[in-house]
């Protein structure tokens, strides 16, 4: 009787187009748009690019290209950040340099000025912006070795040349630790937020179980309630049932992303298989939860779990990426008990972290989650029974 | 008018779907326009990275390097382990941890090679420049220690240094009669956005919500069978029905245009100018004819409410993430921006680039705001003809 009811269960939820559309298809919707509005987003943003220079002279009738080569040490250092990919530079008359730079066309314009014991330098951007300001560091690192260089040779002449082996060396001042984060794009914390709330959307069809076994809510429930099945086979077969359709939109969401928009979500599929599993288990109990406790009309019912749903879902950084690190800051409890969170949560650590200690964490936390739920919504369907139907 | 009372009536009775999307579109809103800076002219700055220090070593180089640091960046305070870290790297809360190892200043002035730790997010130009800024500040301190100077007048001496930046000049305010390139381009580079383009920026989103989770189901109601049979077998002309319909169309136009240009003005009435409002009046007005005319054709095309809403959102969320309402425009890759192109908000937002700091009608490119506002009128008689074919193949269907 039980597998008989498991397999009515899922034919029905599979003829279900609404629950199918908002668990299935929207997920799969959002996700493309994540993907079409993100993908490049953290490249283009954050990644280093060649800075695009143009040298130019307010000198009347002076080439910039010709100062530039007359002295030496200058011309030697934009010929290295040129060599080694920093610097796109490019020569130009003062006039034309103005237009390149308020065009767009070059990130900055490297105004030269003969002066008598060398040459000044000022730069003009169009704005503010992170090439800006690294071609304006670059600039200065060779003022400053300039002006160390210059100092030595006035207040300490036998220690010139150690100086000047000082500015030039090439042992590095700086180490990078690995973080054993393996992925660290910012952006992909939507994928998690959108596994949150694809699993906390089961709600939807733990809701609709309800409904059919709940002889005050529809009138198959009341043909249900009649029938001698047990109660407890009929809402345990449901809850499988439901439990089974959600892992099978969560893979083919999964799968979507990963095989379709090449999102990369590592490879520990094993991993994202149970993740996927335990949070059906919970969003489904969360929709047998309101199914059971709010007492009313089941468009009520649906309309406070949407609301419900949705709002921890935003907290958890579904609209605004970096909510859920807001409230990590001003209120870290909220993120342990808020189910979306510890959905999302649980996904990054198996894409960012090798080691584990996150993910049970999360694990842990769903499984208690679910029990409360469960056991709360069990306790209250016991009770229930009914003058007449 | 009992055409349009009964459209008032039902417009009136889906207003809770409609209220949840006016708070989402004030949080979002609100949120967005957080960003907006009241800076009356703009200057050149350097970027402020936020960034963390762990002074291992305890010592006063440790701290000048910090106070080096916080100079043109933000200290931000994290706890000292790597999962803490971990995490303020992962949400950009910092993006640069640098770490000063034990024994550090007595490795630097006895002239050892010992390494500044850091963590950061690889491969970033962010990181990068963290990297070349520390470097600048350690060559220049060790250059002074070997030039026989003790730790504290070496590291006195790297600061004085490190004073004399190269002068920058922002290319709108060199006066230079000679430079014939568009003076506003640093309107478009610069971040400087007053907080009304942000407002603005949302208002595809709300609409297209709005409007078609508001409007959509009355269409539907009216479109029923038994409804519309009603309707033909009553007194009333058809003439009569369609100008109550229409009437209560522009109501419903009129009430969502009214409330949200009226909340702009209420909230950045001080720094928006006349001219630009206005033009904002009228690039409104145009993305709700596009909304309009999304509703009408949906309206022929689906039949129950629950569907409907469904298509409200794909169609928000989708024109909004495509064509540069939740993303700016210039982050989106080749394809998708060629993609957004066929979308009405791509043109919207190219008109809202085009009006945002207008003081008075000449400053204004009023052939690039016409042709976007031209498109968006286009838009919508092509989903009213879209609409009015369905129409037409449905009746010609029964």
């Amino acid at each position: 009787m039980f597998w008989h009811l498991y397999k009515c269960r899922v034919k029905i939820l599979l003829h279900n187009k609404y629950l199918l559309f908002w668990i299935g298809v929207f997920p799969i919707l959002l996700g493309t748009f994540f993907h079409m509005a993100f993908s490049e987003i953290t490249e283009k943003s954050e990644s280093l690019e060649t800075i695009g220079v143009v040298v130019t002279t307010e000198e009347n009738n002076t080439d910039a290209e010709k100062l530039t080569k007359e002295y030496e040490g200058f011309y030697s250092f934009i010929s290295t950040m040129e060599e080694q990919g920093y610097f796109e530079v490019s020569y130009a008359s003062y006039e034309d340099a103005m237009n390149v730079v308020s065009e767009d066309e070059a990130d900055g314009a490297l105004v030269l000025t003969k002066t008598e014991n060398g040459i000044d330098m000022s730069l003009v951007f169009a704005g503010s912006g992170m090439n800006e300001t690294i071609l304006k560091n670059m600039i200065n690192t060779y003022k400053y070795g300039e002006k160390v260089i210059t100092e030595a040779a006035m207040t300490n002449p036998a220690a010139l040349e150690s100086v000047i082996d000082e500015l030039y060396s090439e042992v590095s001042v700086n180490k990078e630790i690995s973080l054993n984060a393996k992925n660290m794009d910012i952006y992909n914390q939507y994928y998690f937020a959108l596994f949150a709330m694809t699993c906390m959307f089961g709600a939807s069809i733990g809701l609709l179980n309800t409904e059919h076994c709940q002889a005050d809510q529809s009138t198959v429930a009341v043909r249900r309630a009649a029938s001698p099945t047990k109660k407890m086979a009929m809402v345990l077969s449901e809850y499988l049932a439901a439990v089974t359709i959600m892992e099978l939109l969560f893979v083919i969401l999964a799968a979507y992303l990963v095989l379709v928009l090449g999102v990369d979500l590592g490879n520990r599929y094993g991993l994202i298989a149970l993740a996927s599993f335990v949070a059906s288990l919970l969003g489904v109990a969360l929709g047998y939860f309101f199914g059971v406790v709010i007492k009313g009309k089941q468009s009520a019912k649906e309309g406070i779990q949407m609301a419900v749903i949705l709002f921890l879902n935003f907290l958890a950084g579904l609209m605004v990426g970096n909510m859920k690190f807001i409230i990590e800051k001003a209120c870290p409890v909220f993120n342990r008990i808020n189910p979306a969170a510890i959905i999302s949560d649980c996904f990054y650590s198996i894409c960012a972290y090798d080691d584990l200690s996150m993910y049970v964490r999360c694990i842990i936390s769903m499984g208690i989650w679910t029990v409360l739920l469960a056991t709360v919504s069990i306790m209250v369907l016991r009770r229930e029974k009914y003058a007449n139907l | 008018m009992q055409t349009y009372k009964a459209f008032l009536k039902i417009a009136l009775k889906n207003y809770p779907s409609v209220i949840i999307y006016f708070v989402v579109f004030m949080i979002v809103a609100i949120m967005a326009t957080s960003q907006g800076k009241e800076s009356e002219k703009e200057l050149y700055k350097d970027e402020e990275i936020s960034f963390t220090v762990f002074n291992r070593d305890g010592s006063a180089l440790g701290e000048a390097i910090k106070d080096y640091l916080s100079v043109k960046n933000t200290y931000v305070e994290v706890a000292d382990n790597e999962e803490a870290i971990r995490v303020a790297l992962y949400y950009r809360d910092i993006y640069y941890a640098v770490i000063v190892p034990e024994g550090f200043e007595e490795a630097v002035a006895s002239g050892k090679d010992m390494e500044l730790m850091n963590y950061k997010v690889t491969n970033t130009s962010v990181g990068y420049y963290m990297d070349m800024y520390i470097e600048n500040y350690m060559k220049t301190l060790k250059s002074y220690i070997v030039a026989d100077n003790d730790m504290e007048t070496a590291i006195k001496k790297t600061l004085d240094t490190l004073k004399n930046s190269v002068d920058v000049q922002l290319v709108a305010d060199i006066n230079n009669s000679g430079i014939t390139g568009n003076p506003m381009a640093t309107s478009t580079i610069s971040d400087d956005k007053p907080m009304y383009y942000y407002f603005y920026q949302y208002i595809p989103y709300i609409f297209l919500a709005i409007v078609i989770t508001g409007m959509g189901p009355i269409l539907i109601t009216f479109g029923k069978k038994d409804v519309k049979m009603r309707i033909n077998v009553s007194a009333q002309s058809f003439k009569s029905y369609g100008v109550q319909m229409f009437l209560g169309i522009v109501t419903f136009g009129a009430v969502i245009m009214g409330i949200f240009n009226i909340l702009a003005y209420v909230l950045y009435g001080s720094t928006i100018s006349m001219t630009a409002f206005v033009c904002y009046l009228i690039l409104t007005l145009c993305f709700l004819l596009v909304c309009l005319g999304i509703t009408y054709f949906a309206g022929f095309v689906f039949s129950k409410s629950d569907v409907m809403g469904g298509f409200a959102n794909v169609v928000s969320l989708g024109f909004s993430f495509l064509g540069g309402v939740f993303v700016p425009l210039e982050f989106l890759g080749s394809t998708i921006k060629n993609i957004a192109r066929l979308t009405p908000t791509y043109w919207y937002i190219k008109a809202n680039d085009v009006i945002v700091g207008v003081e008075k009608f000449s400053d204004l490119n009023m052939e690039a705001f016409m042709k976007n506002c031209g498109i968006l009128v286009l838009y919508a008689l092509a989903f009213f003809c879209i609409g009015l074919a369905v129409l037409r193949y449905k009746r010609e269907e029964a």
